[in-house]
């Protein structure tokens, strides 16, 4: 081979050498140029990126408190359950890997396809799935396909309780009812795992992986007592069976602790399945809804005449052969008697009869012992959506409804009210505050937080509530209208009630719409619990005796039962078959009444005053539909309502950024002032026990 | 075999060529080190298997070195043959892996022809040119010929299929044709061609999953699956090492599996990441010292074959260097081309160990010693 010599060819050579370096030099110019732009330009914004792919802070839930009946009973438990999810990125072959996941999993083939196939590198395949399907897809090991365990929410009890332990969302989000109220206490933390993933999302490495239990939820002890629990939601589920009715509330409750031992509504829910139900049967009626009480309201009547000395339980009153004319109306009693004793007017029901007590109580001083004994207000027993009830002011009573209110027409209240003002006259004249929550207690099982028995004050005199007890214990024996309740040696203090309901469609009180009532307490000479039980729109028969008793003579004896409270010897019993016993007889033996709190007139409501910040989503509670409907509108937005009446909730809440308002929702209920606002004023005398 | 057998031991140290030497044993230990790093949480050691490879590669840098500068040039065409024979027989009896047959199953190994392709026509090319001595450019008709060689060999690795490697054969082939000089008209000629011929090459040359890659290049952000994941990852990896590098087996990014192939084609965004801006600066000046060593080498060739394999094994070195990071880097597309000497893999290693080899070989046995 030649060399290369000649000086032409050596400069070409060169100049050759020279192209190729400079090429070469510019290519390794344009990289060095592209990777100093990423690693100081672009820098920043590829960190970001890197820390968002891989050292997410994984956020976790720590589990969720439980919640317990007053023994321990476990109501809602948390537990741990694999849910299956994928990373579609990792996935090359989407149809393949659905028909090896479909055989275990509930979507349907296409549907698992269409996820897998989906640009995104998490998606969920089955939450909270059974185990044994975890274990299948485990077994597969099928790259991209993960498991991890989150934690569940599982009602044991299934229906008992159900409204009012209430259920929480996937996530474990508390969404109705304790779960919802209580969210805070039960969610317990969430904490920040630095969890360093791979390209797959697999964690790799957990940094510090916390001592999860330290952020465990607090467990909350209700004061609930599953057991009577269990037997009240039966025993309604059986009388709104027998007779065909659309529902029914009990309340059962320790008169001395205000505890509630069993707070129940048919029909039920089961909280494992909320989507199955509506949301009407979310709610936790005995609380939420207001009805008129009718008769079982007598007993306050004439616990008021009697602590002002108006009365006594021999006095004998005048019953007009149960016809008495009131301006227009007329009201009526069941049977036509010439003369009534108090006590009588209670065993029989006179509506004439109570009318006579209150009058001489006086509006006013009959508005106030109302008041006293809880109605009107909330219990603020801490129960969400908890109606106050609606009393009038005295004021405001024509004589018509000053009639009507002596016998629970005309004004409205909830089980809850009506238990505890019950439990009132059967703890010796003290109105105590409905307990639900017991304590909050931590995972050892420590008491992290308590609420003691609340005291609200003293309403009527022991010896008045005794004197009510003995009028009231002869319903339940031959001659009173609630024999039904009654229970075997133990005398039973108790009030029937049928009434009358507003029809939503007509606005008047319709003759085929009631409801039946049971309230009383035993044993009535040193009572215990006190139970309240509603049957609404029983169907044929409509009396309370008839319809709501024999719930009430259940849930009695078996809440005597579970709290061991003994029948008492004969020696001790109330002796009914004769006259009052002197002692409770006598009109000067009552002391005055040391706490009886006259309360401020309860203001009406003017919708339009609320004030309302500039710019947020106004209060649309109390407001009628008519008013809601006008007030949205006034926001720009239309409202998707249920129900009717008024409005009792709203979501979002109020004070929310109108900006962050997709969809209102408002729930209306009846009561409120419904009832009174009926065209036709109270036309009593329908009332028939 | 000439051997310096004059002055014995200090005339052989003479005639080795040193810049060289110390460029390979510096890149060769970045890259060890590198790989060390990159498969820190890798179940196997790929840098002890890479040291392995090393030790082979220094076997057949020595061989090619002693083996004369003659043997090459009169067995030129018949190696190439050789090679041509073994990619026809990869398409009939080769190993599929991936979706592409690349590998021929030798019980123990698994060969790749293509590389050894990439040293064939560096070689061929080499001896047709010199063969020809030509002065002045060449005429695109003159060019039929030894473009016609190379083709019947890039053929069967495009057909594997194997996009990468054939577009980096016909690199180094047409950085060697301009080297030796085309006439201007030709080249504007060719580029107007290409230019025309580049969307239906796109249409009906691809395959399905070139043209994903081609289409995943030109759309980086908005897609993030496949291509562009790997891709979008790498970058992430070579913006969080920034200027200084987050340090000594702090590649994040990388070293937990982010970036996937980080042991492969990926393995400078490792070195990025843990050495910042500054190491990749070391890292592209270390290359670059090796192709102005290789160009040295070419400089002082005896003969137009001796240049013209400096020429080809700079442009086999920069091609790849130059691809690779500018794919890794989200420059230019996914092609599938290795790193010189910081990729792990023995084919990859081997291929540039012998091209190293070549070089030496070149200023081994030049005049003034023979």
């Amino acid at each position: 081979m030649e060399h290369i010599n000649e000086p032409r060819e050596r400069f070409w050579l060169k100049a050759r050498f020279l192209m190729v370096g400079v090429f070469f030099t510019l290519g390794f110019v344009a990289v060095a140029g592209r990777v100093y732009y990423l690693q100081t330009v672009e820098s920043e914004i590829l960190q970001e990126r890197a820390a968002i792919e891989w050292n997410r802070e994984v956020v976790k839930q720590a589990r969720r408190g439980d919640i317990v009946d007053r023994n321990g009973a476990e109501l809602a438990v948390s537990v741990e359950v694999p849910s299956i999810h994928a990373n579609p990125r990792r996935i090359d072959n989407p149809e393949r890997v659905a028909r090896q996941l479909q055989p275990h999993l509930k979507l349907s083939y296409e549907d698992l396809v269409a996820r897998l196939s989906r640009d995104a590198s998490f998606v969920w395949l089955e939450r909270q799935t059974r185990p044994s399907a975890a274990e299948a897809i485990r077994g597969l090991d099928i790259s991209g396909v993960h498991i991890t365990r989150e934690y569940k929410r599982y009602y044991p009890l299934r229906e008992i309780a159900g409204q009012l332990v209430g259920f929480v969302g996937i996530d474990g989000q508390g969404l109705e009812g304790l779960e919802r109220q209580l969210d805070r206490t039960l969610a317990g933390g969430t904490y920040e795992m630095r969890v360093t993933r791979d390209a797959s999302g697999r964690a790799m490495l957990l940094s510090d992986a916390p001592q999860f239990g330290k952020f465990e939820g607090h467990s909350v002890r209700l004061t609930i007592d599953e057991k009577i629990q269990r037997v009240a939601e039966q025993a309604l589920a059986d009388q709104v069976a027998e007779f065909d009715a659309k529902g029914g509330w009990a309340v059962a409750m320790d008169v001395h602790t205000g505890d509630i031992l069993a707070l129940a509504n048919t029909p039920g829910f089961d909280p494992n399945r909320f989507r199955h139900h509506t949301s009407a049967d979310w709610r936790l009626r005995s609380v939420t809804d207001t009805f008129e009480p009718g008769s079982v309201f007598k007993p306050f009547v004439l616990a008021a005449a009697l602590q002002e000395q108006a009365t006594s339980l021999d006095k004998v009153y005048d019953i007009e052969d149960g016809r008495l004319q009131i301006g227009r109306n007329m009201i009526r009693d069941t049977k036509r008697r010439d003369e009534l004793t108090a006590a009588e007017i209670i065993q029989v029901s006179s509506n004439v009869g109570s009318y006579k007590l209150a009058q001489e109580v006086g509006k006013e001083t009959l508005y106030n012992y109302i008041r006293a004994f809880g109605f009107g207000q909330r219990s603020d027993v801490g129960l969400r959506g908890e109606q106050p009830g609606l009393v009038w002011p005295a004021d405001r009573w024509p004589e018509i409804t000053f009639a009507n209110v002596s016998f629970g027409q005309g004004l409205t209240t909830t089980p809850l009210q009506l238990a505890a003002g019950t439990a009132a006259l059967a703890n010796g004249g003290l109105l105590m505050k409905p307990r639900i929550i017991d304590a909050v207690l931590d995972r050892e099982g420590n008491i992290v937080e308590r609420e003691e028995p609340t005291l609200v004050r003293r309403v009527v005199s022991e010896q008045v509530a005794e004197q009510v007890s003995w009028a009231m214990s002869l319903v339940t024996i031959p001659g009173g209208t609630g024999t039904k309740g009654a229970i075997p040696h133990v005398t039973v203090a108790a009030k029937t009630g049928t009434a009358q309901k507003v029809n939503p469609e007509t606005r008047r009180y319709d003759p085929d719409m009631w409801i039946a009532g049971f309230v009383g307490y035993a044993p009535a000479e040193a009572p215990e619990v006190a139970v309240v039980v509603f049957i609404d729109e029983p169907q044929e028969t409509h009396y309370g005796g008839t319809v709501a008793g024999p719930a009430f003579a259940r849930i009695t004896a078996e809440a005597l039962r579970v709290r061991g409270v003994m029948p008492l010897p004969p020696g001790e019993r109330f002796q009914l078959q004769e006259e009052p016993p002197e002692a409770l007889a006598s009109q000067a033996a009552a002391p005055a009444p040391q706490h009886v709190v006259t309360l401020p007139t309860m203001r009406v409501l003017d919708p339009t005053e609320d004030e309302v910040a500039e710019g947020q989503l106004p209060n649309f509670t109390e407001l009628t539909l008519r008013q809601a409907i006008d007030r949205a509108r006034e926001f720009g937005f239309v409202p998707e309502v249920t129900g009717w009446g008024r409005v009792i909730s709203q979501d979002p809440p109020p004070g929310t950024p109108l900006e962050e308002v997709g969809v209102l929702n408002l729930a209306l209920a009846p009561g409120g002032r419904h009832g009174m606002l009926a065209e036709e004023p109270s036309a009593g005398g329908r009332d028939q026990q | 075999m000439r051997m310096g057998a004059k002055t014995g031991a200090a005339a052989l140290v003479e005639r080795i060529e040193w810049p060289l030497v110390i460029v390979v044993v510096l890149l060769a230990a970045l890259g060890l080190f590198n790989l060390r790093n990159a498969s820190l949480n890798s179940p196997a050691s790929f840098h002890l298997a890479q040291a392995v490879w090393y030790m082979v590669g220094l076997g057949a840098i020595t061989v090619v070195t002693l083996i004369h500068t003659r043997f090459f040039q009169r067995w030129a065409y018949v190696g190439f043959g050789a090679v041509v024979l073994l990619l026809v027989a990869v398409a009939l009896f080769g190993t599929e892996l991936n979706g592409s047959k690349r590998w021929l199953n030798f019980g123990a190994f698994l060969v790749q022809p293509s590389e050894l392709l990439k040293l064939a026509v560096i070689v061929v090319t080499a001896r047709y040119f010199n063969d020809r001595n030509k002065e002045g450019s060449y005429s695109l008709r003159e060019l039929v010929v030894p473009t016609g060689i190379v083709l019947s060999g890039v053929f069967w690795v495009f057909n594997q299929p194997d996009l990468g490697t054939s577009l980096v054969i016909l690199a180094i082939f047409g950085t060697m044709v301009l080297f030796e000089g085309v006439r201007w008209q030709s080249v504007v000629a060719l580029a107007v061609a290409g230019v025309i011929a580049l969307p239906f090459g796109y249409a009906f040359g691809l395959k399905e999953y070139q043209r994903d890659r081609v289409l995943s290049f030109m759309n980086l952000d908005a897609d993030t699956h496949g291509q562009s994941w790997q891709v979008r990852q790498s970058m992430i990896a070579f913006g969080s090492g920034r200027v200084w590098g987050k340090g000594h087996e702090e590649g994040t990014q990388v070293q937990k599996g982010f970036v996937p192939e980080h042991e492969n084609d990926f393995i400078a965004a490792n070195w990025g990441e843990e050495r910042g801006f500054v190491g990749m600066l070391l890292l592209l000046g270390l290359y670059f010292a090796f192709i102005a060593a290789a160009l040295n080498v070419s400089r002082k060739a005896r003969d137009r074959y001796g240049v013209l394999v400096g020429v080809g094994v700079a442009a086999l070195f920069f091609w790849h260097t130059v691809v690779n990071l500018g794919m890794v880097t989200g420059m230019l597309p996914v092609v599938g081309l290795t790193l010189p000497m910081l990729s792990y893999g023995g084919s990859s290693l081997l291929t540039m160990m012998v091209a190293i080899g070549l070089l030496f070989n070149v200023s081994f046995h030049r005049p003034s010693y023979g």
